[in-house]
């Protein structure tokens, strides 16, 4: 039972990133991804 | 009490009295198989990572050519590992349905967790703009929660010794069965006739106890060998040239004669099993006759 709550928790921590990430690659501070690259 | 299913001679799937006792196909043909397994949190990693295709397009509508290769690639990225854990997540559930089995060739579920970190890498750097070391960080917290989260592949054989040839080759003739049966089952779905599909799922379920048999005392291959290699290829082979043909015959005779190879073929099928099952009682009683002779022997 107390493997399974790991599994969860490790798949909120990555959703968290992959969902967090990717909104900033939208809205996020520098914009667009041309910025950083020029 | 039983309860009889509503229905007569021509509703679908429907028999005669005279059918009902000639054909033993009145088995459940989801004997043998398993339910497939949805997992919802595989299939979020195909929606979260949707900004990311947005902001790919917006890229494009803006004229940013850099930006939007860079944040479509970190998507395709993402996505290509979701279908991989997919992939990945099928191949070990159909690893852990069978008794004897060599790990899958490729590590799906690795390489998945290698690509979201690399999609997530290129989004954080590029896309979010962070530095290399934060976006490293966030590689690094990606592959590992997704690890944590849904396991690694299986690496070791179960239930054989990949030294033994023998077992080896009883794993291989198995992998070889799956493979047909699974393409049986998906040319009688393409002749779209319910009740073709519902006898052919029938015989597999037949097919499959015995191959569930073979697993249990893989000794049986060599006496199952007959009917792996003969009427299972004899089954695909007919399935097949059915499936092509039956639209353009339109033939209701050669229905009929299909359905009654496939009847019989169910029935050789558990015919086999049945004397599979009475051969490993017999292989088991001569043991314990010869043991029990020795022990005798050992008090005298």
């Amino acid at each position: 039972m107390g493997k399974s709550w790991v599994g969860w928790l490790a798949f909120l921590v990555l959703a968290t990133t992959i969902g967090v990430t990717s909104c900033q690659a939208l809205w996020g501070p520098s914009g667009s991804a041309s910025e950083q690259t020029e | 009490m039983s309860a009889e299913r509503y229905g007569g001679a021509f509703s679908p799937g429907g028999a005669t009295n005279a059918d009902k006792q000639a054909s033993p196909a009145a088995g459940n043909r989801f004997r043998g198989r398993k339910a497939r397994k949805v997992d919802v949190r595989g299939l979020l990693l195909f929606v979260l990572p949707t900004p990311l295709l947005f902001a790919g397009l917006g890229n494009i509508g803006a004229g940013d050519v850099v930006g939007a290769a860079i944040n479509l690639a970190a998507y395709a990225s993402l996505i290509l590992g979701a279908w991989l854990l997919r992939e990945g997540q099928r191949a070990e559930a159909a690893y852990d349905a069978r008794a004897v089995a060599k790990p899958p060739a490729f590590p799906r579920k690795l390489v998945a967790a290698v690509l979201a970190a690399d999609g997530i890498g290129l989004a954080a750097y590029f896309g979010w703009g962070q530095d290399i070391l934060t976006a490293a960080v966030f590689s690094v917290l990606t592959i590992a929660s997704h690890i944590a989260a849904f396991g690694l592949d299986p690496m070791k054989p179960k239930g054989i010794d990949l030294d033994d040839a023998e077992a080896s080759r009883v794993s291989e003739a198995l992998d070889k069965a799956e493979a047909k049966i699974a393409e049986i089952a998906e040319l009688a779905r393409s002749t779209r006739d319910r009740e073709i599909e519902n006898r052919v799922e029938t015989m597999l379920a037949a097919v499959r106890d015995m191959l569930r048999q073979i697993e249990a005392d893989p000794r049986d291959l060599t006496r199952a060998r007959r009917y792996l290699s003969v009427y299972l290829v004899g089954a695909h082979e007919a399935t097949r040239k059915y499936a092509e043909n039956h639209e353009d015959l339109g033939d209701s005779a050669l229905r009929d004669d299909y359905l009654l190879l496939i009847g019989d073929l169910e029935q050789s099928f558990a015919e086999g099993h049945d004397k599979l099952l009475q051969d490993d009682r017999t292989d088991l009683e001569i043991e314990i006759e010869v043991l029990r002779e020795r022990l005798g022997q050992d008090r005298t």
